[in-house]
């Protein structure tokens, strides 16, 4: 079942046009990359799903209701949670105060106890949090800030995860650690991953099937294996010297 | 060009007429006059608003001062027989006004200080309570002002010629065309620059060699000089000054012309000024709803044109304008192409550039830098790498001289260089770029490089405030070579873009060539390939080569190991703020212990 669908997105930003129609889709409990490079589209197609901005024209679906009018807060109450690129954790907050945000909706709900139990999970999976929640979040390296930007996007629970550069400025240990948690959520199963990478490489080895933005519009697509062999994209976004 | 000066010396005379046209004294020195007078004001503050970027809530102060050293200095015995006034040195105006905008400049100077610890909402607050306290002191110094009763003053004469009523008008003109002259030329000037810099990155505009205190202050001194011209003038506009006139509210009222005419132009100041005079007088019929009405036009005005009326006017104004700056750009083409931008190049030796010698930091009990040692050859690239945390940023810090190191020494070329504030290293020859860009976002990319060349230019204040020779050759000569620079980069087509409309990869493009502008001979590079796609990556890749041919040592942090192994002719591993590993590329890849620490076993990192 599609869980996420594009159809032909226009987005301008004044006079300049970002998105010049894309269309794709997302099947429920799919990973979903968009590689590209700077400035191709990617992270104005996420900033528009999540309803940041509002396109010129086309539509975007959830579990086949259009979203496109829907400002973003409330876009979150519908199950998708955006983990923004360059972590924009709240950075006078401590840790636990950020993870807690994250479950804003939940908390109000009254599912504090569940929300409690979730944190401990995610302290479970990245110890380096537990071991500073009380620190202000902004002391924390690169590499903690993403992982409690992506804490605070699963103590939401989502249906639909919305991940941006998530390698963006950490030490390639790091990245192995971020990768192999998508990893792990993927194979949970309980949620659908929609990525946007710099790191091709990276990106291409957890997708499911991805999507190459170029200038505003989507040049290729294919499952993720296919991609990686593809002589084009390995000459534009892999580099030289990758076996 | 000539012409158009000419033109313009033409279309300043013009006003002159006014006095002649309009054959009422309320309009002319009661409106017009009044204009002028507050429009120098609003400039003085667009100084200090606009250009540093701080908010001054106390400028009545400074009008004040102004006008009461004026008041007093002036004042005759005769038309204040009923006053507690025991004092009447009894200048003349002339004599009076250099003194007034002295004193002002040194009230000035004062506040200067505390603004260089605070900013924003707290400096706000200081100049209001800066403001409060010149209106109580001259509430309170009866001897000397006449406290609330105020002060009356002879009217203006000038060489035996009555200068009030209308004529008035021939002496503030003047005056204003003066102001506006030099704010126009300091502010597009190298000076205007540092200031602009100083607004949007202090640590950037440092790094480029501008001292903040230095320009900081410079600003303050002259915004309340110009702010005491002002209030001197104003003390002539009725003949009388009363402390009531110089209330907070005064202070507030001049922000809001500034604002509501558009920051950093002189036009706007000029707007704001007529909107400050004539509007409240425009909605006398309304009678009670005057000030609602004029307060709801104000609100409009701002919802509309958030930069103001000027704003608008240059939006405007744009549209028509492209072919002029195609003219400079192919000017400016032609000169770049002259110029060579390694002058003093000279090949890699053996001679250690930089030096780092049991460098310690501590932040509270975290040990972020432990006892690094560390040494750079001239015109070789060094990677420094090692997880998020481990004390990369902080190395790069004790480099420029953000932080004092705890222990150990730093030398360039065997000079230390430990004790030296951050912007005299850019002097010495250190420049970085930043991992989180850092660049002057309203600035074109031109204007950001030459920001970086600050040291290069020499022009004195006087040759800058009236735009002399020598300062216009300065000039020019650095927009063509900091153009070259653009070009070095390959964002020449760039050049009047403002860097906040550059792509994320041009950006990271234009932080290199502003720091490359200021002539460095160690080049801290903090990510530079962040964010970037494997093609962007190859030509900072070639880049870096180029620059290293050069002569100039670069530092290169970064998470790209395939970059870090092409470019770096060695590396240092840092863990824990601890050095484990140092070596050639090579080495550092089949390291066990930066395996584990760093390099992780993906296939993309290589080993």
């Amino acid at each position: 079942m599609k869980i996420l669908e594009i159809k032909d997105l226009v987005v301008n930003y004044g006079k300049v046009t970002a998105l010049k129609g894309i269309s794709l889709e997302v099947q429920e409990g799919e990973l979903v990359a968009v590689i590209g490079s700077n400035g191709a589209g990617k992270t104005t197609t996420m900033n528009t799903i999540s309803g940041l901005l509002s396109p010129a024209s086309g539509d975007i679906l959830l579990n086949g209701k259009s979203i496109c009018k829907i400002p973003a807060h409330e876009v979150t109450a519908l199950g998708i949670s955006h983990v923004p690129e360059g972590r924009k954790v709240f950075a006078s907050m401590s840790v636990i105060d950020n993870l807690l945000l994250g479950a804003y909706l939940r908390l109000r709900k009254g599912e504090k106890k569940q929300v409690m139990a979730d944190i401990d999970n995610i302290y479970h999976i990245f110890p380096r949090l537990k071991e500073r929640q009380n620190q202000q979040s902004g002391t924390l390296s690169g590499g903690e800030q993403q992982m409690l930007a992506l804490g605070r996007a699963l103590v939401s629970k989502p249906k639909l995860l919305l991940l941006d550069e998530p390698s963006m400025g950490l030490a390639p240990v790091i990245i192995d650690e971020v990768f192999k948690l998508i990893n792990t959520i993927k194979a949970r199963g309980d949620m659908t991953i929609f990525l946007v990478e710099q790191l091709a490489y990276r990106a291409l080895e957890v997708a499911d099937r991805a999507y190459v933005v170029e200038q505003g519009r989507i040049s290729l697509t294919g499952t993720g294996k296919e991609l990686i062999t593809n002589p084009e994209v390995r000459k534009a976004y892999l580099g030289a010297g990758k076996s | 060009m000539k012409i158009k000066n000419i033109l313009y010396c033409i279309l300043l005379l013009v006003p002159l007429l006014l006095p002649q046209v309009v054959d009422n004294q309320y309009y002319v020195q009661g409106v017009f006059c009044r204009i002028i007078i507050y429009a120098m004001l609003v400039a003085s503050l667009d100084l200090i608003v606009g250009y540093i970027g701080d908010v001054s809530i106390g400028h009545a102060g400074f009008f004040a001062i102004g006008a009461y050293t004026i008041g007093i200095l002036t004042a005759t015995p005769e038309l204040n027989s009923d006053s507690t006034m025991t004092w009447f040195p009894h200048l003349s105006f002339f004599t009076a006004l250099p003194i007034a905008i002295l004193l002002t400049a040194l009230a000035g100077f004062v506040l200067g200080f505390p603004a260089l610890r605070l900013s924003g909402p707290y400096l706000a607050v200081v100049t209001i309570a800066y403001g409060l306290l010149i209106y109580t002191f001259i509430n309170e110094q009866e001897t000397f002002t006449n406290g609330t009763k105020g002060i009356s003053l002879e009217p203006l004469e000038v060489f035996g010629l009555k200068a009030s009523g209308s004529n008035f008008f021939y002496v503030v003109y003047p005056f204003l065309v003066l102001v506006m002259f030099v704010i126009q030329n300091l502010t597009k000037s190298y000076w205007g620059r540092a200031f602009e810099a100083i607004k949007y990155s202090e640590t950037a505009a440092m790094m480029c060699g501008v001292s903040k205190s230095y320009y900081k202050i410079w600003a303050f001194v002259f915004s309340a000089g110009i702010a005491g011209l002002a209030g001197g003038f104003f003390s002539q506009l009725d003949a009388y000054v009363a402390p009531n006139t110089f209330s907070y509210n005064f202070s507030v009222e001049f922000l809001i012309a500034l604002i509501v005419g558009g920051v950093q132009s002189i036009l706007g100041n000029i707007l704001g000024a007529t909107v400050m005079v004539v509007f409240p007088d425009l909605f006398t019929n309304f009678n009670d709803y005057r000030l609602i009405i004029f307060g709801l036009s104000l609100l409009l005005v701002l919802f509309f044109m958030p930069q103001g009326l000027a704003g608008a006017v240059n939006a405007i104004k744009k549209r028509f304008s492209t072919k002029k700056t195609d003219q400079y750009f192919a000017d400016l083409t032609k000169r770049a192409a002259e110029i060579v931008l390694f002058d003093n190049a000279n090949p890699a030796n053996d001679q250690v550039a930089v030096q780092l010698t049991d460098l310690t930091m501590r932040f509270g009990g975290l040990v972020a830098v432990n006892e690094l040692n560390m040494s750079i050859k001239k015109g070789t690239v060094h990677g420094l790498i090692g997880p998020n945390g481990s004390g990369k940023s902080t190395t790069v810090n004790l480099l420029t001289g953000i932080y004092p190191p705890a222990s150990g020494s730093v030398t360039l070329f065997g000079k230390s260089i430990g004790g030296e504030v951050t912007y005299k290293r850019a002097k010495l020859g250190v420049a970085r770029t930043f991992q989180n860009l850092q660049l002057f976002s309203d600035m074109t990319a031109l204007q950001n490089v030459m920001v970086g060349m600050h040291n290069s230019f020499h022009a004195s204040l006087m040759s800058v405030c009236l735009n002399l020779p020598q300062a216009q050759k300065e000039e020019k000569r650095a927009q063509a070579r900091a153009f070259a620079w653009l070009g070095f980069v390959g964002l020449e087509e760039s050049a009047f873009v403002e860097a906040k409309n550059l792509s994320y990869g041009q950006a990271r493009l234009l932080e290199i060539a502003r720091a490359l502008a200021s002539n460095p001979t160690l080049l801290l590079l903090d990510e530079p390939a962040a964010g970037l796609t494997a093609g962007e990556i190859e030509k900072i890749n070639v880049l870096i080569q180029k620059i290293k041919q050069s002569g100039i040592s670069v530092l290169l942090i970064e998470h790209h190991m395939d970059m870090v192994m092409a470019v770096s002719d060695e590396v240092t591993v840092l863990d824990f703020g601890k050095k484990i590993a140092e070596g050639t590329p090579a080495q550092i890849q089949n390291n066990p212990a930066v395996i584990t620490a760093y390099l992780g076993t993906h296939e993309t990192s290589f080993h």
